[in-house]
């Protein structure tokens, strides 16, 4: 992407990269932020760990243009300078934005490679030590909930409670429910555990909570910052209806060693999906394009597989695989025979392996 | 006659299906609700904010061929 904008921004056209909830919460270290400073921090976080020119712009926090756009995590769309969407793609595609490109603007030759960019990877964020507190393993497709964070006496949302349900008590009212306190590490803050584990209470009219208070377990090693996970049973809920108000206690201490202070905060937590709650790749295992809950199906592999094959082998980003490209014989995938191998053919050529 | 009817019954038949394991599927609502806008049509005006934290607005997005990618640090 940094390349196709260092060949087109001097040509007039203007890139965005648009900031939207976390896709999978967790990744990297990071966390969903409550609010629209923390996305904005993240955004800071984002262009100084990757070096990226591309400016950003961020969603507001009802993510309307993220639904506006179709809701999916990584699309890509071309506007006009009149103002209308002329292309659009569900997953973004930087072979195909060029060709898109080269058709509305015109060629650039000769185009900037992506070894010239030289851009860093993400690193994660420095925190305190992890991999002390074992996660929990959870069986089962979970699903994330519809949290409202209540703001209590102006401190941030050091720790941050993910809440998630199995599929039994999301349709049924009856089943497991998740509770995860994750340390946010923007603020650079870590458990003391040697100062008390954090505390959850659950309070839910009409519905039993089994059990209702919570307590992080007791850790030997002074600091960490492992997220605290809990999982508790929940009879007679009430689907899109029941609402539980949860508060978390805990001491912050921030790895600066200047403060360490007790939290408290409030949550009200819908028995209800948050289709902008993304999905935690830790929680089980996933496929490799990112879905949940399915085994990996051959064509999607294959089609990924193809793609990404392609991509590495059309050197010059012609669309075209050339003899002099290719590392093996072509005859196999060169289904017209005339020495070249199309975007079309190698796709056929995959689907048939 | 006969084969209007048996058309007809087809179309019942086929209708029925449609609406069953399709349109029931609570899934399928909340896509509905987030449909991706059409090639041709205008970008949807929302506001948002600039990296700076100023309000940005997209109907602003004009005079220029402009690329959007959503992405985010996950």
């Amino acid at each position: 992407m940094e390349a196709i904008y260092r060949d087109y921004h001097p040509k007039g056209v203007k890139f965005f990269y648009i900031y939207k909830t976390l896709a999978h919460p967790g990744n990297n270290g990071y966390v969903s932020p409550f609010d629209h400073e923390e996305r904005l921090r993240h955004v800071t976080e984002i262009k100084e760990k990757l070096g990226s020119d591309i400016p950003w712009l961020c969603d507001n926090m009802s993510n309307d243009f993220k639904h506006a756009m179709g809701n999916a995590p990584n699309s890509e769309f071309i506007i006009d300078p009149k103002g209308k969407i002329v292309r659009s793609r569900s997953w973004c595609s930087p072979s195909e934005l060029r060709e898109d490109l080269a058709e509305l603007v015109g060629e650039v030759k000769p185009e900037t490679a992506e070894a010239q960019v030289g851009m860093s990877p993400l690193d994660p964020p420095k925190t305190a030590a992890t991999g002390i507190v074992p996660r929990l393993k959870l069986e089962g497709r979970m699903t994330a909930l519809e949290v409202v964070s209540r703001q209590n006496g102006g401190e941030p949302f050091f720790a941050k409670l993910r809440v998630e349900a199995d599929e039994s008590l999301l349709k049924q009212g009856d089943g497991q429910l998740y509770l995860g306190l994750f340390l946010d590490p923007l603020y650079e803050v870590h458990w003391n555990n040697h100062v008390g584990a954090p505390e959850v209470e659950i309070t839910v009219r009409q519905t039993e909570v089994t059990p209702d208070r919570l307590r992080g377990p007791a850790v030997e090693e002074p600091s960490d910052a492992d997220p605290r996970e809990f999982l508790v049973a929940v009879k007679n809920g009430q689907p899109g209806e029941t609402i539980f108000d949860i508060t978390v206690k805990y001491v912050a201490c921030d790895d600066k060693e200047t403060f360490c202070k007790p939290v408290t905060q409030e949550y009200q937590v819908k028995l209800a999906r948050d289709a902008d709650g993304g999905s935690r790749r830790d929680a089980m295992p996933r496929s490799p394009n990112g879905r949940r809950a399915r085994q990996p199906q051959m064509q999607d592999l294959n089609l990924q597989r193809a793609r990404t094959m392609f991509h590495r082998m059309d050197m010059n980003r012609d669309g075209v695989i050339q003899k002099q490209e290719a590392r093996g014989p072509l005859q196999w995938a060169d289904l017209d025979e005339d020495g070249e191998v199309t975007r079309e053919e190698w796709r056929e050529f995959m689907r048939r392996r | 006659m006969r084969i209007q009817i048996r058309y007809a019954f087809q179309y019942l038949v086929f209708f029925a299906l449609f609406t069953t394991s399709v349109l029931a599927q609570p899934g399928n609502r909340n896509r509905a609700s987030f449909q991706v806008p059409k090639v041709g049509g205008a970008l949807p005006e929302v506001s948002l904010w600039d990296q700076q934290g100023q309000p940005f607005l997209t109907k602003t997005l004009k005079e220029h061929y402009t690329v959007l990618v959503f992405g985010c640090l996950t």
